[in-house]
């Protein structure tokens, strides 16, 4: 009997499987995105808004999370090196501002290719010099059209349609998404996910969904796509991407989200995560998965007066108020659609005054 | 008109959940009819529980309990495969139209009682399989046949919890009995923070033990409605909650005698949950949602009289509490609930001892202290 309360006393712990920081993994890799060092040369992302890959040794790729980006790339060697940068998810328009430590300018080669949202970028950088590389969009208007597309999933392999049905619309400047942008996360669905949204003639920025991370090694997002949470600014509004693939958000993204809701108290605001906050129908529970974390978010998002939060996961539409803040569920990439609610595949375009905040969202229905 | 509608469905999936578990007397007369096992003179069963039935029942047991088989108790495992069987029916009637909708809003509500109600049973069985062959000629003890008068708890609780400031809360709980009814009210405190959270639930006893009427069952069947308020300072928003829900616990030893000195318990019903923010000054709560109530007990009595308790094991599916849901680092994070374990004993007439050990989103354990009385 002994053996068998023992026995008993083990099958109960084994029932207490819970993790409480099922993200800790992916917040902690968020830090090393931007970063490329070696002997030779020290490259520095601001605020890893772009991921570094090392194709030859003077040649590199830069995947951007945002529409500006800046970066210095410092040359450590006893000899020049003359770099080649290519540019990838970029903004069809930029400029770059190029300076060196002594704030004099040099010179660098700026190059559109066939692809308009893949640039090259060339240039000498001598022996023990460092230069500050600043990319920035052209754009001269005040009101702008942003994209929003959640939730591709399985159906990858077949969504030219939506991307040309986003391409026709007019003076987007560029895309943003609330994840599930493969089934599994897998290094060849990443893969077929940016071959795909090459064809898309604006830039795609996206914090990951349950299915990018849920199966896969939380470094393939790091290393092809970049950081699960991010905020950058583009025209005085401030765009706040979250990663809660796990329902829950890791308590460094939490202190992170603080700082930009901080840093975003003055700007057009908008949050995007995958999972809902909130699900409006609390039986389903397609949302965080407590709801006292999502109060004390939805409080301080309501206290530094967010002005959009977006959400994706529930392959559906909805349009509902959380704390007083308009909130979006848009799951319209064609992953499993949820059915009897006349939706089917769509997006969303989203029209932002800086001056007044979000003017209109449309919904562009695909099917 | 919505809520009669959820009333229905929680009646209709009690009646179902009643008609699986069978009923006591029937179970009696069954066991007469099929003596698969022998009875001794004093009427305890012949059975050999040890450690090959509990291998039995816990290595192929979540998806086919075979520790009484191992025992030799045909009777006993046809009934738990019966439940099994009856669980499987509900977790598919439930899971289907979710799978085939995708969870449309138009028709996750039964099916979600479904699948709960269907979990209950198919691990419920499990569970009683496991107790069975550890239990089956020794059990731990007795149901208490006529509740106390009052209860007063003191306990402490601690958090582990990365998100919401309180970690460590007292709490105070009084529970009066008045005839068929109860009511309990509990406050909790953080320290040193902010954070105040006040429950109270009335409960009317339709059927089972009460202060004058003495049963020789432990199961009994409550009707209950509750309400919470609770404020948390440091995060600026407060909930309050309107629950209506149903209690029946279920005494196993009306279902097999290997099962004497266990029980299972379901509360399930509905809540409405509202949320207020600080920030908002003009809407005192801003949000609002119906959520499911479903917390599926299984647990055993230990010692009888007046040095008695209890032990059991619970899945709760709230999503509302400071437990919530559980992660477990797969896609489907968030929506299934938290697990516990909790445990009291009275270890004099008056004082007794308690504690809850439960994991979600955070790992909870409470301590307390009880007294009971008679008016």
């Amino acid at each position: 009997m002994r053996i068998t309360h023992h026995l008993l006393l083990v099958s109960l712990l084994i029932l207490f499987p819970a993790c409480l920081r099922p993200a800790q993994k992916r917040a902690e890799l968020d830090n090393k995105v931007g970063r490329y060092e070696t002997e030779d040369i020290n490259i520095l992302v601001s605020q890893g808004l772009a991921t570094i890959a090392n194709l030859e040794k003077s040649k590199f790729k830069f995947w951007f999370q945002a529409p500006e980006v800046e970066f210095d790339i410092e040359n450590t060697a006893t000899t020049d090196f003359d770099l080649e940068i290519q540019l990838h998810n970029t903004l069809p328009e930029i400029e770059v501002e190029c300076f060196d430590q002594n704030n004099e300018d040099c010179a660098v080669q700026l190059e559109n290719t066939a692809v308009p949202t893949r640039k090259m970028l060339r240039f000498n950088l001598p022996s023990g010099s460092k230069y500050i590389f600043k990319i920035k969009s052209t754009v001269t208007e005040s009101v702008y059209k942003i994209a929003l597309l959640s939730d591709i999933q399985e159906e990858l392999p077949r969504v030219s349609d939506i991307i040309n049905k986003m391409n026709d619309q007019e003076d987007v400047l560029f895309a943003i998404s609330a994840g599930d942008l493969t089934d599994n996360g897998i290094k060849e669905q990443l893969a077929q996910f940016k071959e795909s949204f090459e064809n898309l003639n604006y830039p795609f920025y996206s914090t990951p969904g349950n299915h990018d991370v849920g199966m896969a090694s939380p470094r393939i997002w790091h290393e092809m796509i970049g950081r699960n949470s991010f905020s950058f600014v583009f025209l005085n509004t401030r765009f706040t991407f979250v990663d809660s693939a796990n329902a829950t958000l890791d308590p460094l993204v939490h202190d992170q989200l603080d700082q930009w809701l901080e840093l975003g108290k003055e700007q057009v605001h908008l949050f995007i995560t995958h999972i809902p906050l909130v699900d409006p129908d609390g039986f389903r529970n397609g949302s965080f998965r407590s709801r006292n974390e999502s109060s004390k978010i939805l409080a301080n998002l309501s206290t530094f007066k967010v002005d959009l939060t977006l959400y994706g996961h529930i392959h559906s539409l909805y349009h509902y108020k959380n704390a007083g803040i308009e909130a979006y569920i848009s799951g319209g990439g064609g992953g499993w659609p949820e059915k009897l609610d006349n939706i089917g595949r769509h997006f969303l375009i989203i029209t932002i005054d800086p001056s007044r905040g979000i003017e209109k969202v449309e919904t562009i229905r695909v099917d | 008109m919505k809520r009669r509608f959820f009333i229905q469905l929680i009646l209709i999936q009690f009646f179902f959940a009643n008609l699986a578990w069978g009923n006591e007397g029937e179970v009696k007369k069954n066991a007469k009819q099929q003596p698969a096992i022998s009875e001794k003179k004093d009427g305890k069963i012949q059975v050999e529980p040890g450690v090959l039935p509990f291998l039995g029942a816990v290595l192929p047991g979540i998806i086919y309990p075979a520790g009484h088989l191992v025992m030799g108790d045909f009777n006993g495992h046809k009934k738990i495969i019966a439940v099994k069987g009856v669980g499987l029916a509900f977790l598919l009637a439930g899971a289907l139209p979710l799978l085939l909708t995708n969870a449309s809003p138009k028709v996750i509500h039964l099916p979600v009682y479904s699948l709960l109600t269907g979990f209950g049973l198919f691990s419920g069985a499990t569970l009683a399989d496991i107790y069975g062959s550890i239990f089956a000629n020794n059990p731990l003890g007795k149901p208490q046949y006529i509740p106390d008068s009052y209860q007063l708890k003191l306990g402490y609780i601690y958090l582990k919890d990365y998100h919401l400031g309180a970690d460590n809360l007292l709490m105070a709980e009084a529970r009066i009995n008045f005839g068929k009814f109860q009511i309990r009210s509990t406050f909790s405190r953080a320290v040193p923070h902010n954070t105040n959270w006040l429950e109270s639930r009335f409960s009317w006893r339709l059927w089972g033990p009460l202060e004058k009427i003495k049963t020789v069952s432990g199961s009994f069947f409550d009707l209950a409605a509750g309400f919470y308020y609770k404020h948390f300072g440091e995060e600026k928003f407060t909930n309050l909650g309107l629950e209506l829900l149903l209690v029946l616990r279920y005494d196993l030893a009306g279902f097999h005698q290997t099962l004497r000195g266990s029980f299972v318990q379901y509360e399930g019903g509905i809540l409405y949950h509202l949320t207020g923010y600080e920030a908002l000054e003009d809407e005192v709560f801003s949000d609002s949602e119906l959520m499911p109530l479903s917390r599926l007990t299984f647990g055993l009595y230990m010692g009888s009289g007046i040095n008695r308790g209890e032990l059991a094991l619970y899945y709760d599916h709230r999503h509302d509490n400071e437990l919530a849901g559980t992660s477990l680092g797969s896609m489907g994070d968030g929506v299934i609930g938290h697990f516990g374990l909790k445990a009291f004993y009275y270890f004099t007439k008056n004082w007794g001892l308690g504690l809850d050990l439960a994991a979600g989103s955070v790992y909870r354990s409470l301590f307390s202290i009880s007294y009971r009385g008679k008016k």
